[in-house]
């Protein structure tokens, strides 16, 4: 019986729909108050995602004649189920409660659901934007799963002495003992190419050529309205928390203070250092690059930095 | 249960689409200039949306003319309720120059229910800035009556 | 990929933003000579009509009634929501009756706020009595 009520804790509050949902939405309040202010300008205040959330759920939701009414509302709802089911997965410094269930590769893949639910939702509206919308947003995910799959992979064969591991527990424990992983100079490579994939994932300038772009009128998002859109942009708040988590989490492990709060402070911290290089500061000065210099850009510079990395490893070095 | 909540976000967080209706892109300028560094329209949570069906405010620039008078009135149909339409300048309001021409359909209060209406031609930044202020007051009172 | 302004980012991330941050507490004033709104004095009108006469989106109307002394109550009305603010009626009145101010803050949710009029009355002009006929002088033959 307590365990049942402990897995609900789990699922439900920590580590799972409240604190994810919290900390992706004030991460991203963060985010754009920071762009702001490098910009030159004042900016909104941090909570103001949590006030665009509310606002949309008050708005009317208007389905399109053409649109197929079931899929073009469940689409958000599942995007939403897989982001919340990653954020439960991530190890907070030796704090896994639900290791046991899933490994790297069960993440690789669920980390693909909320783009699909883009895509899905996007073909479902039946308008031509959005048909544009969806093929960028296929261009985009083929370009950046590749070096993704190569990183994993290389964090793996690092952690799994004499051997290959997908196993978070494996991966954690030998930050324990060894230091971070980014401390291995031959890692240095990855954690560049990790730096740069997760911008293209979260749907940041200047790689979102696919989500929330002015140039095809919204791209996928193009006929949503009201509720099915808050869930959308709530995708996108919690994607800015569980990419620099899953960052954090294969890099920058480590052995932790023993104290459980004190651990969450220190990885919260750590998150919102990566979000900061990788998403903010690129989003402030650049501009939007195309679809193609997007794709060739992350098949040759990012996939080589990643395989880089995996010949080092590979070599013993 | 959330319903204080939704009442007061419905004032912080209002996304504007832009129509132009035939205007000579004076206001136009002005509108954009709204959201650079020097006035910020940003801090009020102001957004520029890229299509009609994401945004709270619809502000009009220009007369309306034959030609762009079904296309504004689709752009109102497709804006979700609680919505407000904002006449920037004073071309919607009475055609300015251009009344009686044999291109203009006539002001914009001939097609729908205007709200707030900002004078100028065209009007400071600060101006559209205070309209647009007094248009997050009138969001805020549709979206309590609902 | 470029980074261009890096360093300006970074910088301005501890300077003060651009914004003048006063503006709903304040208003800043205008430039000096702004043509802003309009302000009309009935009392240095003569009602000759040239503002009617040059104002090309014709936002000036008047309306003339007879009181019960044969005076005329005349009414200038400036539509705020026509006007082009280009300063020809203020350049045009031999009174200088109206002139255009600095104020440019003219939002309104009400059609009925946009509309300026004053009101004089131009009373009828006294004539006075036709002096006699003089028969002329009979010419000296």
């Amino acid at each position: 019986m307590t365990m049942i009520l402990t897995i609900l804790f789990y699922i439900l509050i920590f580590p799972g729909l409240l604190f994810c949902v919290t900390a992706g939405l004030l991460l991203s309040g963060i985010d754009r108050k920071l762009v702001a202010r490098m910009q030159g300008r004042v900016g909104p205040p941090v909570t103001q995602p949590i006030y665009d959330f509310f606002k949309l759920l008050g708005k009317e939701t208007i389905i399109p004649a053409a649109a197929n009414k079931k899929v073009f509302l469940t689409a958000p709802v599942v995007g939403f189920i897989s982001l919340v089911t990653i954020a439960l997965f991530i190890p907070i410094k030796l704090f896994m409660p639900m290791s046991g269930v899933a490994d790297v590769v069960v993440i690789l893949y669920l980390l693909c659901i909320p783009s699909l639910a883009l895509i899905v939702g996007g073909a479902a509206s039946g308008s031509p934007f959005a048909g544009v919308g969806i093929s960028r947003e296929m261009v985009a995910i083929i370009a950046y799963e590749l070096p993704l799959a190569i990183i994993l992979l290389t964090v793996g064969k690092l952690a799994g002495v004499g051997g290959v591991t997908f196993s978070f527990d494996e991966i954690e424990l030998y930050q324990a003992y060894f230091g971070p992983n980014i401390a291995h100079w031959s890692m240095l490579p990855a954690a560049v190419a990790m730096l740069l994939v997760i911008p293209c994932e979260a749907g940041s300038h200047p790689f979102d050529i696919a989500e929330a772009e002015t140039e095809i009128c919204e791209g996928p998002l193009c006929e949503y309205s009201g509720r099915p859109l808050a869930v959308f942009k709530l995708n996108a708040a919690l994607k800015t928390f569980v990419m620099p988590a899953l960052f954090t989490a294969l890099f920058l492990g480590g052995m932790g203070t023993g104290r459980l709060w004190l651990d969450v402070l220190i990885f919260l911290a750590e998150c919102f250092a990566v979000m900061f290089v990788s998403m903010t500061l690129p989003h402030a000065i650049c501009a939007r690059l195309k679809v193609e210099q997007t794709f060739k850009f992350y098949w040759t510079t990012v996939t080589g930095l990643a395989i880089c990395s995996f010949a080092l490893v590979w070599l013993g070095v | 249960m959330f319903k204080k909540l939704i009442k007061k976000s419905a004032g912080k967080s209002p996304w504007l689409f832009h129509v132009n209706a035939g205007s000579c892109n004076g206001c136009d300028i002005e509108i954009v200039a709204c959201l650079t560094p020097r006035y910020d329209a940003e801090r009020f949570g102001f957004k520029l949306a890229g299509t009609p069906r994401h945004a709270d405010i619809i502000v009009v620039s220009g007369p309306v003319t034959s030609q762009t008078k079904e296309r504004v009135l689709r752009v109102l149909a497709q804006a979700p309720e609680p919505k407000v339409v904002v006449a920037v300048g004073s071309c919607p309001q009475s055609c300015n120059v251009f009344k009686g021409s044999y291109s203009v359909e006539g002001p914009l209060k001939n097609l729908t229910h205007v709200d707030v209406e900002v004078c100028g031609c065209a009007p400071k930044p600060e101006a559209i800035m205070a309209g647009l202020v007094e248009a997050t007051k009138i969001l805020r009172e549709k979206r309590g009556e609902n | 990929m470029v980074l261009p302004y890096l360093e300006e980012a970074i910088k301005n991330l501890f300077k003060r933003p651009a914004t003048r941050v006063s503006f709903p507490k304040e208003i800043p004033p205008a430039a000096p000579d702004y043509r802003g709104r309009i302000s009309y004095d009935p009392t240095l009108c003569v009602n000759c009509g040239m503002c009617m006469r040059v104002c090309a989106p014709a936002a000036i109307t008047k309306t003339v009634e007879r009181n019960e002394d044969g005076d005329d109550v005349i009414t200038l009305s400036f539509d705020l929501g026509s006007c082009t603010y280009c300063r020809t009626c203020a350049d045009f009145c031999a009174r200088k009756a109206i002139k255009l101010t600095e104020d440019y803050v003219m939002v309104a949710t009400n059609p009925a706020d946009l509309i300026v009029s004053g009101t004089f009355v131009k009373k009828k002009p006294v004539i006075p009595p036709k002096p006699p006929v003089q028969p002329l002088p009979k010419a000296e033959a």
